[in-house]
């Protein structure tokens, strides 16, 4: 579930915003690409100092989400309908399978529906808490009891304006991630070659 | 002196009787698997009861799969369901499989980690690729989707351990844990799995019924809520119990319509109700006499004994058939007097016919001394019960109907007889022999277990689903390994793990569950300890600490590295807990499982040169098993037939001896060239079908031999009327699903038919009829 809900939060709300009466509502449609940059802090409880990250990152509704970070070192993390894999220092390291992870294809599922504005099931799994200022909004997510497993996170909140600007990961045992995110543009030019070649799943 | 045996047998009847009784008041231990049948392993005791454990083992496993379109209402489903099964009793606990489980095996296996090392992670720092680990854990660490445990960085930081216990091997390829439930997609249904292991043995009947009935219960009550939950099963207790329910119901409908079919005939003849339940008297104390006895020798009795068993009608029904028919004709006579007319025929009958059952003995299947055991004591006692009680019981004086039955009956007596046919005779003898060549030229053999076991087809459709939505392809073959302790044993299967990873890349294997995956030998372990300290953590410990933010660890103050051994995790690892077999005083028994196996040669040839492993493969030695069974039954048929004659000889001198074998012995030899000749291959239960041919072909030579002139037609009567009962009562078994059942009875009707076309053969100089005092 870490997973899951983490990149659930992100991407939906990256891509899916609650209309405010002063921002125009923005979500991605088909063929539409985003792109930014982020800045990454995990604070781990034991450790001395928060790990930082800095990177770009590209999200495409239909074929899914590329994560370079670019420092301390390289690491592409890419999420597709076919699972996940990540690079480090342009060699693969980490490859689950979709199949292997059936939460990696639930999930997909939750995020098209919700790029299609379908809110239910984000209330399905998540309580939420939304509210709105004269800088723009604030949402508030707790996992919502589920019998099975122990929660993996606390809560997940997100603020921003017309774009999400920051997300903030409270899990339990005192670790915590904050993702600052800038320079998001909505685009509409295709992927470059080597962002569809690492969304199909080949190897860089 | 009659009335005084007739005394002496009332009182054993009854005891057998009454010890039938109590046993089917404590409830009949019933066998239905075929393997039951077969003699034990001749080799060594150890592999033998290595064998037998890992045979229960697997027959103990129990595997439902809950279905819905909606994940959430599967994972009910399967809650409510393994509730049910827990509650039956019958099951062991299970271990939680789940993300709970998978810490605490992370938590069991942490003290040990400067030991372990995934297959794949040892081969990289061999071939000095650690960076490409070090960089793997800070991916981890730093990258989207974060670490799980701040402490697992901390102790670990190149994250050695979460690698190694992802390379664990899981029996299912396709399923995976999903929130605590194992889980897999397909078919358009989420499915969640419920594993459990039976306490019991699966093939006791009461555990069967036991289970099925509450499991049912269990899924109708899920079903009533949620009607569109699918459910899939699979276990050998499942299997076992469809094929108890099926030799059940058919050994009554055989017997029943057996019975029927006897009634109906004695009846019809004889138009009296005396010899009818005479009749039945004698063949009734037969079974009671023959399954106690066996159950007091054997305390269980196999399905296919009882099977056999109630084919004891159409045998038994012979001896009161010839004392019956005796009543037919003009003169009076009592029954005492008709007795001792047919009471050398009944007798050398007898005689012969337990000498035929009698050679199962020595065949060493435990199942069929069983069926010997049965029939024995089933022929003797029916026997007894004509010659002492029927005398008394039978108040007629003579039958005066009847006389076109005779005549009929008497038809193929005298088309042997007529001189004038001979040449049709020899030619019909001719061809007989012609055909029976032929067929013996081309005879095939049928030893292959696999074909002879009829499994219920809706349960091997489940089961074939199910594996195809698992990906689930356990074989059935497998390596036991033997050692004088645990650290040999993981050492050896590590030398037989290098080598079946190279088959692996082949693809002549699939998955491989060996317990050295789950604890390496000590000796890997420190070699593990020493590749790590080399290749990684001297030229990259600084860096990655450097990075992660981490300060330089102490050094710890205990110089020796702790090793993992078995009992640490054997209780957490159920998967593990399977392939280590209880402790010997002389050592240690392992198990290695195999999936998806193709070349089953290279697998045989992968031990060679390790010590103290054997490769097992149970479905090719049942068959070989079979293979030698059945030319060991050829040999006892040959023994039969030497026995029977020197028996005879004794009556009727030798050479007359040899003429009146001919008809069963033709039976014998002619039955399998002309089934071959349609197609049929020869089986070991055919050849346990046509000892007993010659067993009952020898009654029908020996009636047609004793009999004198005058009394030939009412002989004739007397074998027509038991081959009809025989080919009645085995003709029947030849519908049977079981296999080894339908190839029996097919035997038997064709030896049977062909041993009473020739029966006459066996007679006195035909067309001579010898004049005695009747």
């Amino acid at each position: 579930m870490r997973l899951s809900s983490f990149c659930l939060a992100l991407v939906i709300l990256i891509a899916n915003f609650p209309a405010h009466a002063e921002t125009t509502p923005v979500s991605i449609a088909d063929g539409q690409v985003l792109r930014g940059e982020f800045s990454q802090e995990r604070t781990l409880a034991g450790f001395k100092a928060p790990l930082k990250s800095t990177g770009d990152f590209v999200l495409s509704p239909s074929q899914g989400l590329i994560w370079r970070t670019r420092t301390p070192f390289q690491i592409t993390t890419v999420i597709s309908p076919t699972g996940l894999v990540q690079y480090a220092a342009g060699s693969e390291v980490l490859r689950l399978s979709a199949s292997r992870m059936p939460v990696l294809s639930s999930f997909y599922e939750l995020v098209s529906s919700a790029l299609s504005g379908n809110q239910k099931a984000l209330g399905d799994r998540f309580t939420v808490h939304q509210t709105t200022g004269t800088n723009g909004w604030r949402i508030d997510l707790t996992p919502r009891d589920d019998e099975a497993s122990p929660p993996t996170f606390e809560s997940v909140s997100v603020q921003g304006a017309r774009f999400a600007n920051e997300i903030l990961i409270l899990k339990p045992r005192g670790d915590r991630d904050k993702v600052t995110f800038s320079g998001q543009q909505l685009s509409t030019d295709p992927l470059s070659k080597d962002e569809a070649a690492l969304l199909s799943g080949q190897s860089k | 002196m009659k009335r005084v045996l007739a005394l002496v047998w009332v009182t054993l009847v009854v005891t057998a009787a009454a010890h039938l009784g109590y046993q089917a008041h404590k409830g009949i231990g019933l066998d239905t698997d075929l393997l039951a049948l077969l003699p034990q392993d001749e080799s060594d005791p150890a592999i033998r009861q290595a064998k037998a454990i890992i045979s229960n083992d697997l027959s103990r496993q129990v595997l439902i799969l809950a279905g819905h379109t909606e994940p959430l209402k599967a994972r009910k489903a399967a809650t409510k369901l393994a509730v049910g099964l827990d509650a039956t009793g019958l099951f062991e606990k299970e271990p939680a499989a789940g993300t709970s489980g998978l810490e605490k095996l992370a938590g069991l296996y942490a003290p040990y980690r400067d030991g372990l090392l995934s297959d794949a992670d040892r081969q990289r720092l061999q071939r000095g690729e650690g960076k490409a680990i070090a960089d793997r854990a800070l991916a981890q660490a730093f990258g989207l989707i974060g670490v799980g445990d701040a402490k697992l960085i901390q102790n670990d930081p190149f994250m050695l351990l979460p690698a190694f216990l992802a390379s664990l091997p899981a029996p299912m390829p396709r399923v995976s844990v999903d929130d605590g439930m194992l889980t897999v997609q397909g078919d358009g249904k989420t499915w969640v799995l419920i594993t459990r292991n039976l306490k019991s043995e699966a093939f006791a009947l009461n555990v069967q019924d036991r289970l099925t009935s509450d499991l049912d219960k269990t899924i109708s009550e899920i079903e009533a809520v949620e009607p569109e939950t699918e459910f899939r099963r699979l276990g050998a207790v499942f299997f076992a119990h469809a094929g108890a329910k099926t030799g059940m119901s058919e050994a009554t409908r055989i017997s029943g319509i057996a019975i029927t079919a006897v009634v109906l005939m004695i009846v019809f003849v004889f138009r009296a109700v005396g010899p009818l339940w005479q009749s039945l008297i004698a063949i009734g104390i037969g079974l009671v006499c023959g399954l106690s006895v066996t159950l007091l020798f054997f305390d269980r009795v196999h399905i296919v004994a009882l099977i056999f068993g109630s084919t004891l009608i159409g045998t038994t029904v012979d001896y009161s058939l010839h004392f019956f028919c005796e009543a037919f004709g003009q003169e009076k006579s009592s029954s005492h007097q008709r007795l001792n007319h047919v009471l050398p025929a009944l007798s050398l009958g007898a005689l012969t016919t337990v000498i035929g059952y009698s050679i199962l003995f020595l065949a060493p299947f435990p199942g069929l001394r069983q069926i010997a055991v049965f029939s024995v004591v089933g022929i003797l006692a029916s026997f007894a019960t004509v010659i002492l009680w029927l005398p008394f019981l039978d108040r007629r004086q003579s039958v005066n109907h009847g006389a076109k039955y005779l005549r009929v009956a008497d038809g193929i007596w005298r088309f042997w007889e007529r001189t004038d046919l001979r040449n049709i005779q020899i030619g019909i003898l001719v061809v007989l022999a012609m055909l029976g060549a032929v067929g013996l030229a081309q005879i095939s053999s049928l030893d292959d277990i696999r074909r002879m076991q009829t499994l219920s087809p809706v349960l091997m459709a489940e089961q074939q689903k199910i594996q195809a939505l698992t990906g689930r392809a356990v074989t059935t073959q497998y390596y036991l390994v033997q050692a004088p302790d645990h650290e040999i044993a993981l050492a050896r299967e590590e030398l037989l793990l290098g080598r079946l990873n190279k088959l692996q890349a082949a693809g002549v294997v699939g998955a491989v569950y060996a317990p050295a995956q789950f604890v390496p030998s000590t000796s890997r372990q420190r070699e593990n300890a020493r590749i790590v300290s080399e290749k990684l953590e001297v030229p990259y410990l600084t860096r990655q600490l450097s990075l992660l933010g981490m300060p330089m660890p102490e050094k710890s103050n205990s110089p020796t590295t702790q090793f993992l051994s078995l009992n640490q995790v054997v209780n957490a690892l159920p998967m593990l807990r399977n392939l280590l077999l209880p402790d010997r005083t002389e050592g240690v028994t392992h198990v290695v499982l195999l999936e998806s196996a193709t070349g089953i040669g290279k697998l045989r040839l992968a031990v060679e040169g390790i010590e103290g492993i054997s490769f097992v493969d149970p479905a090719v030695e049942i068959t070989g098993l079979f293979g030698k069974y059945r030319r060991w039954a050829i040999a006892l048929l040959a023994g039969s037939i030497a026995l029977m004659v020197i028996a005879l000889g004794m009556r009727y001198g030798f050479r007359r001896a040899g003429r009146v074998m001919v008809p069963p012995a033709a039976g014998v030899v002619l039955a399998p060239g002309l089934l071959a000749l349609a197609g049929h291959q020869f089986s070991f239960f055919d050849a346990m079908a046509l000892i007993l041919v010659l067993a009952i072909g020898v009654d029908y030579a020996i009636f047609c031999a004793e009999t004198k002139g005058p009394r030939r037609s009412q002989t004739m009567l007397a074998v027509t009327l038991a081959t009809l009962t025989s080919l009645l009562s085995f003709g029947l078994l030849a519908f049977s699903e079981t296999y080894a059942v339908h190839t029996f009875g097919l035997t038997m009707m064709t030896g049977i038919f062909l041993v009473f076309l020739l029966a006459p053969l066996a007679a006195d100089r035909l067309g001579t009829s010898t004049k005695e005092a009747a």
